[in-house]
């Protein structure tokens, strides 16, 4: 089966900041996570897969056709939920739904009212009267209406409560059941991507430093803690990062390199990344 | 194409009714009340400032980013812009038109009925129309709205301009009002001939425009 997205050595430049020959493939009926900080580069590389802005270098396959070509094409078959829903404050959610219904071929206006009741969207009200949850809400019901092979996210869970974000994250994943059905999502909120995602890859200052199977992370690497001692005898080259605090040092380490006789305890997503990032700086 | 045109259309009703009611008004009082230069033309401005309104509130909302997420292109977005544009104009050359062909057999105004030349001449206010917004449009797909406004302020104190050319005749009301033909032919011309031109670059400066 094709990828749903091919990235190789993408590339973009700004006066401040540079995407830096960014890699990644995200097979189909998977779900990868964008992680990294603000400025990173995660919108800039959603917008390139969109073709919001133009590449300065590299390629970018949308299920297996470079994204340039047939752009229209490719994007009803794409449902995008924004960090900024841009819809005008006038609008209401019914009226959106017409609209959309006009734009999508696909467009399933069932499903669209179906997921407004689910996700307790008023369909009335002015889009400027919702709060930025409703918002957020109504963009993820929009993006996934017109039964999308693909669904790029841009930190669809901020400002949503907890129990949304959940209802939010159970959504996407019954989303991806279908293995031709797959998502790219960016988020500040690791432990919603964690709980989600099959692949994560982690930007830095405009370079990808890592993309892997999550599993297989959590698998090679382990957390340590001891003593200054312990940890200086692990090889520098295994050591992913380290952190000193009153009661000793704690660091991510491989799996291989874990001293005998040491308690190596499981790491998270948001560790990971945190110790990854301070050893960059 | 169409969705866009309905989004527009909603945000148009919501936002511009008082325009729609006030271009009506403006009509009755023409049809009923004998034409005044200055209603006409008051009305005729009111709808080249609707479509300038309406791509403000796109520009606030973010709409133009969030429309490059949809499967509609860019090229499609601009079209959309001159369509509505297209639409109001001829709304309110419609509604002025059918105003002046009302009080030409009105009764009640005795000798101020316009005549069949005054008739031409209100609807060469149409391509007028036209041609104004058209000057502004490109500026905003290319610079924003807040930008893109200057060739916008431009173009109002071509219609003040205008206006005050209008008055300056010293008619108080349509019956004196004659343009040549020749002159509602040529203007209507290059006012279309502005229009296309105005469409084509927005259609080539937005394309490059990087969100």
């Amino acid at each position: 089966m094709t990828n749903a997205i091919e990235i190789k050595n993408l590339t973009k430049n700004y006066k401040d900041f540079s995407l830096d020959n960014v890699s990644l493939t995200l097979p189909s009926g998977c779900i990868m996570g964008l992680i990294g900080e603000n400025g990173a580069g995660k919108s800039t590389t959603l917008k390139l897969i969109l073709n919001m802005i133009k590449r300065d270098g590299g390629e970018i396959k949308i299920m297996g056709r470079d994204n340039r070509e047939a752009a229209k094409l490719l994007k009803e078959d794409i449902g995008v939920v924004p960090d900024e829903i841009g819809l005008p404050a006038v609008l209401t959610a019914k009226q959106v739904g017409n609209i959309m219904a006009n734009i999508f071929r696909n467009w399933d206006a069932e499903a669209y009212a179906q997921y407004l009741e689910k996700l307790s969207v008023p369909e009335k009200k002015k889009y400027s009267e919702l709060s930025r949850g409703m918002k957020m809400k109504l963009g993820i019901a929009i993006a996934m209406s017109h039964h999308p092979k693909l669904l790029i996210l841009d930190e669809p869970t901020s400002g949503l409560d907890p129990v949304i974000r959940d209802e939010a994250v159970d959504m996407f994943n019954d989303f991806t059941r279908d293995e031709s059905h797959s998502i790219l999502i960016s988020s500040h909120i690791v432990s919603d991507l964690e709980k989600l995602c099959d692949y994560i890859a982690f930007l830095h200052k405009g370079r990808l430093m890592l993309c892997e199977e999550k599993d297989r992370l959590k698998e090679e690497y382990k957390i340590v803690r001891g003593s200054k001692e312990v940890i200086s005898g692990i090889p520098a080259g295994s050591v992913i990062g380290k952190k000193e605090t009153p009661y000793g040092v704690e660091a991510i380490v491989h799996k291989s390199a874990v001293p005998s006789g040491v308690e190596a305890g499981a790491v998270d997503i948001e560790q990971l990344f945190v110790f990854m990032v301070r050893k960059e700086g | 194409m169409k969705g866009l045109l309905l989004k527009d259309f909603y945000v148009s009703l919501r936002t511009g009714w008082l325009y729609f009611a006030v271009t009506l008004v403006f009509g009755a009082i023409i049809a009923f009340g004998g034409a005044r230069p200055f209603v006409f033309l008051t009305a005729a401005y009111l709808m080249i400032i609707l479509p300038m309104t309406v791509l403000a509130i796109d520009e606030r909302a973010k709409w133009h980013v969030y429309a490059d997420a949809l499967p509609v292109t860019r090229a499609q977005v601009v079209a959309e812009k001159y369509i509505l544009t297209l639409l109001l104009s001829a709304f309110s050359a419609a509604v002025l038109a059918a105003s002046v062909l009302i009080a030409m057999f009105n009764p009640l105004l005795g000798d101020e009925r316009p005549d069949l030349s005054s008739f031409l001449s209100t609807l060469s206010c149409f391509p007028l129309e036209l041609a104004l917004t058209s000057v502004c449009i490109p500026f905003v797909f290319r610079f924003g709205f807040d930008k893109g406004r200057i060739a916008y302020m431009f173009a109002c104190a071509l219609v003040g301009v205008g206006l005050g050319v209008f008055t300056s005749w010293n008619v108080n009301d349509l019956p004196n009002i004659n343009i040549p033909s020749h002159i509602m032919l040529i203007s209507s011309a290059a006012s279309a001939a502005v229009f296309g031109a105005s469409w084509a670059a927005s259609t080539l400066l937005y394309k490059t425009r990087e969100f």
